[in-house]
Order: structure tokens, then sequence, then C-alpha cells
């Protein structure tokens, strides 16, 4: 079986508005997708579908070929879905190595341990390796009210994959990133996920990073996907260059400056 | 087997408790009542605090202060049982018994719904309990001699008994508490405050989390409660009144929410000045509440705690400062 992710005509409606027209999508291990499309495309929608956090109101979720359909979040943490959000979610009052701390404790210990003592010294040194690892263990005493938005990201994505999951879900990864940190975070991210059995869907706005890093690319217009396949073939598709990434606008206006 | 680091609360905790029992015969009589008084309020308050760090505010902790002391009350009459460690487990069993029915249905509401059904189930038992025969009714009920261990201690001596019984049951339930909020489930609890979406997004239930800090505090206000009543050796609805529970967080509030010995300090400074103020200005006494509380938000939001975590904190920068010196003097 190496379809791990299914997704069948999966449809989400809030009210008259569709934000999802009937998704049909798989993912293989190993796959590293981009998904682009511009705002209100239903992008997140998607993600929210397949990691639990709404409900679709037609279509079926397959992960490993079961299907998951409507399972809240936690349960699909635990079979091995992690996501993380476009706005980190993270324990505001606590430090970096607090939220790492908590992080391992719910998903790499087994659940006995929540038993066990929190300030407990091997914890402390796992989370520590990990926050090593993202190379934001300078940050890790530092409550995360007021760690700079970049570190705040890649902390929220350490959290979420701390368990090595099957499947990791980014949103939009480098959204409030400085221009000069994206690079070093994707490629950390790639490093970690990429050439494993592990598959990542990442939302992206960022079209550099999509064409460097992605090995496939799904894009999303309407609520429906346009165009899905290599990177090369869907950057060259013209309702993709109509609709999401402007290069026909971009090429015709250049036209006009030159016809003027 | 690594070595564990010392816990400065248990320490602390198991110190107050023999001071005060080798003090105990030493004070008067109306000092220990006021400690007894004090401790179960603290209790009840420290269950506050736990559901405070999970971000909740309960308005309807006097229901289990009253399930507890009816508890005492109940079995005292009713089953002839008087022996206190008996009667202390019951009542936070039955407790917890009714925290773990009610939490099923209350750890699905946050914010003020959670505060305004708490605080309604509370009076809905204040309502019944004015009412019913078996509880005394406004009257309420008297409580017999405690025993202890099959010995049953008269007069002073009786006193002096009850008061190191709770003593040491608060600490008891105190230093179990701060087991729990120290362990890794117990820091889900403020995880929860902080932030719900994550900790279901790292595949546990928020609700859970909820439901045993709701249970968690039920037990603690029963036990308060089960000790307020063989304490006074009375019981009545009062217990389950709306301001028995915003006693409680008066406490909180004054004291702040740094350690499970906090409550104990405003408990007492409460009771304290229960007894004062209203000897002192027996009408305006309310108003000397009022112009604590004002104080207390606005110049020491955290509580009074705030101070000691300063000092503490000073102390040891102090410590760090001096051993950097010396070690600059021994390099010199």
């Amino acid at each position: 079986m190496t379809e791990l992710l299914q997704c069948l005509a999966v449809q989400r409606r809030f009210g008259d508005f569709v934000a999802t027209k009937g998704i049909d999508l798989s993912v293989r291990r190993g796959e590293i997708v981009g998904i682009i499309g511009a705002n209100g495309a239903g992008k997140t929608t998607l993600l929210n579908i397949v990691s639990g956090y709404l409900k679709p109101t037609a279509g079926r979720v397959m992960f490993r070929g079961v299907d998951v359909t409507g399972l809240p979040p936690r349960a699909l943490v635990r079979q091995g879905i992690a996501r993380s959000f476009q706005v980190p979610q993270l324990f505001g009052s606590c430090t970096a190595l607090e939220n790492m701390m908590i992080a391992q404790s719910l998903l790499v210990e087994p659940r006995s341990s929540l038993r066990r003592r929190f300030s407990d010294k091997a914890l402390i040194d796992q989370a520590q390796r990990v926050l090593g690892a993202y190379g934001i263990a300078e940050h890790a005493g530092a409550v995360v009210a007021n760690i700079p938005q970049g570190v705040r990201k890649l902390l929220d994505i350490a959290m979420a994959t701390c368990a090595s999951p099957d499947l990791v879900l980014l949103d939009e990864p480098t959204s409030g990133v400085s221009a000069d940190e994206k690079d070093g975070l994707v490629s950390r991210l790639i490093g970690r996920f990429g050439g494993t059995s592990c598959a990542v869907v990442f939302i992206e706005h960022d079209m550099d990073i999509v064409r460097d890093y992605a090995s496939r690319v799904i894009a999303l217009y309407d609520g429906q996907i346009i165009a899905d396949g290599d990177v090369g073939d869907v950057f060259n598709n013209s309702d993709v260059a109509r609709f999401i990434t402007g290069a026909v606008d971009a090429a015709r206006s250049e036209d006009r400056h030159a016809s003027d | 087997m690594s070595r564990r680091r010392v816990d400065w609360t248990t320490v602390a905790l198991i110190a107050i408790a023999i001071v005060a029992t080798l003090s105990a015969s030493a004070v008067p009589n109306w000092i220990r009542y006021l400690g007894q008084q004090a401790v179960s309020t603290a209790l009840a308050s420290v269950g506050v605090m736990v559901l405070l760090r999970a971000g909740l505010l309960s308005f309807g902790q006097g229901l289990f202060y009253f399930v507890g002391g009816f508890a005492v009350a109940l079995l005292n009459r009713y089953a002839a049982i008087s022996d206190a460690f008996v009667i202390v487990v019951v009542s936070a069993a039955s407790a917890g018994l009714m925290a773990a029915a009610l939490g099923a249905f209350l750890a699905g509401y946050r914010g003020i719904f959670f505060s305004m059904l708490t605080l309604a189930v509370s009076m809905v038992m204040f309502g019944i309990a004015i009412k019913v025969r078996l509880f005394g009714g406004s009257d309420g009920l008297n409580i017999g001699l405690m025993s202890y261990f099959g010995y049953r201690p008269r007069g002073s001596e009786g006193q002096w008994f009850s008061f190191v019984f709770c003593i040491w049951t608060w600490t008891a339930f105190a230093i179990a508490t701060n087991i729990f909020l120290g362990s890794r489930f117990g820091r889900l609890v403020q995880a929860v405050a902080d932030n719900e979406l994550r900790v279901e997004f790292l595949g546990y239930s928020v609700k859970k989390v909820v439901y045993v800090a709701y249970v968690v505090a039920g037990i603690l206000a029963g036990v308060g409660g089960a000790m307020a009543g063989l304490s006074a050796r009375h019981v009545d609805a009062q217990f389950a009144y709306w301001t028995t529970a915003g006693d409680f967080i008066f406490v909180v509030l004054l004291s702040g929410q740094a350690s499970v010995i906090s409550p104990a300090v405003g408990a007492f400074a409460l009771e304290a000045l229960r007894s004062y103020a209203s000897a002192l200005f027996p009408d305006q006494w309310q108003s000397v509440f009022g112009g604590i509380m004002l104080a207390i938000v606005l110049f020491l939001p955290a509580g009074l705690d705030r101070l000691a975590v300063l000092a503490w904190r000073r102390a040891q920068n102090l410590r760090f400062r001096r051993g950097r010196l010396s070690a600059q003097e021994s390099r010199l």
C-alpha cells in the first residue's frame, strides 16, 4: 500500500459558501507536496479537514487505507498525522523548553509516564536536544511570548513533529519569517523529513520555495484542484499561470510596455 | 537512580505542620480554632487555584464544601462513625464522586458559562438543603466528638487533637496537590489555559484534563468542608451558599497562585479579618474586605505571594553574584 493519504471527493460547505468542491487527491510516502493557490482557494480548509480540525460535509479521508473521516485531531495525531499552524500555536506562558517538554511528554513518552515528574532530567535533556536540532536551543529559557516569530514558527513545527509522524502537514511554514531566514527554515525541515518514508504536505505562497523544495505541486483555485503533478508541469500550466502565479499578467504587461 | 531535587514546598509544608503541632498547646483555644478554620478554607482554596490554573473560575466550590461537611455530620449521626480518619476519607470520596458526576457535564464549558453553571448547581444544592429535614434545614446539624484510632479525647484535649488533625490533613492534601501539579499531567492543567488547540493537536483530550482538575478541586473542597465541620462541630446549608465559594476566590486573589502553600496565608488573613473586623466595626467589616480586594487588584494583582517570589529571586541573585565575585577573587 503506497497511498499514505487519500481524499475522496472531499467537500466542505460553510453556509452558502463551498470552500472545497469535491477534492480528490492522494499522497504517497516520501513525497514532498507543495500546495499553492490564492487566498480563499481552500488550501487551509483542506488541511483542516485532513488534520481532523474540520469535518467534511461530504467525501471521505483515508489514511494508510483506513477511513479516518471525522476523527478528532487527537486521534489522528496518534495515528501519525502531525500538523503545524500558520499562526504558531504555543503555550504562551511557558518557556520554549517547557513547550517542547510538554509536547514530548504527550507524543514521545508513553501515556503512563504522565504521572511522573515534569521537571525530569531525561525529559529536559531530550527536549533540549530537539531544540538544538532545530537550531533554536539558545531560546530554550525564554518565555515564548517574547521570542522572534521565526523561532516560534520553528518551535511550533518541532513540537508537532517530535514523534516522527508519517504525514506532516505544514500550513505556510514561512509566513511571518523574514526573507533571509526562509530558505534555512525550509531546508532544515526538508532535511529532516525528506528522503524518509514520511510524506510532507505544505501550503506555501513563496513560489521560489515551492520550486526549490517540492517534489510535486498541487494548485487549488476556487475550491478545486486545477493542476497536480511535477513542479515544472504545474508551473507551466496556463490556468496556474493565470490564476495563481500571475505569470501571464506579468508577461502581458511587459508586452504592453514593449509596444509603447 | 538519579538523586531527586529537594522539593522546598513539601519541606515547608511539613515544617509548618511540625511547628504548629509543637506550639499548639502554647497558644489559646481561639487561635487554634482560627487555624482550623484557616486550613479548611485554605484547602478548598487550593482547589480553586487548581481550576484557575486551567483558566476556570468556579463559583460553586461551596457545593463540595457542603458535601464534605455533611458527609461528616450524616456519618456521625446515622452511622455513628466518629473516627476522624474514616470520616475524612469518606468526605473526600463523596465530594470526589459528586465532582466526577458533575464534571462530566461541566468539563465542556469555559469562561463565564462554566462559572455560572458551577454557581447554579451549588445554589440548587443550597435550596434543597435549606428545605430538607435530613440536612437539618436552615439550622444545620450538630456533630459529636471525633475519635482518633479509637481514642476519644474530651474538652480542651479534644480541641488540641482536632487542631493537630486538621493541620496534618491540610499538609497531606497540600503535598498531594503539589505532587499532582508538578507531574507531567499537572503541567497540562496550565497548558490547557494557555492553548487548548495545541493540547488537542498533541494528541490529548482537553476535556479530560479539565475533568480531572475539576475532580481534584472537588475533593480538596470536600476535605476542607469536612475539617470545617468537625472543627466547628456544626454544619449548615450556608456551606453551599455562593458566598462560601466567594471566600475561596477571595483567598486565592489575596494570596496568589505561586504555590499550594499560598492559600493558607490568604485563608488565615481572611479568618483573622473576619473575627477582628466584625468585632471592631460590626457594620462595616465587609467594606474592609472590599477595600483590601481593591488594594490587591490595584497594587499587587499577582497576590501577596508575589512578594515572597520576589524576595526568593533576590536572594538567589545575591547568592549568584556572590558566587561570581568569589570566583573572580580566586582568579585574581
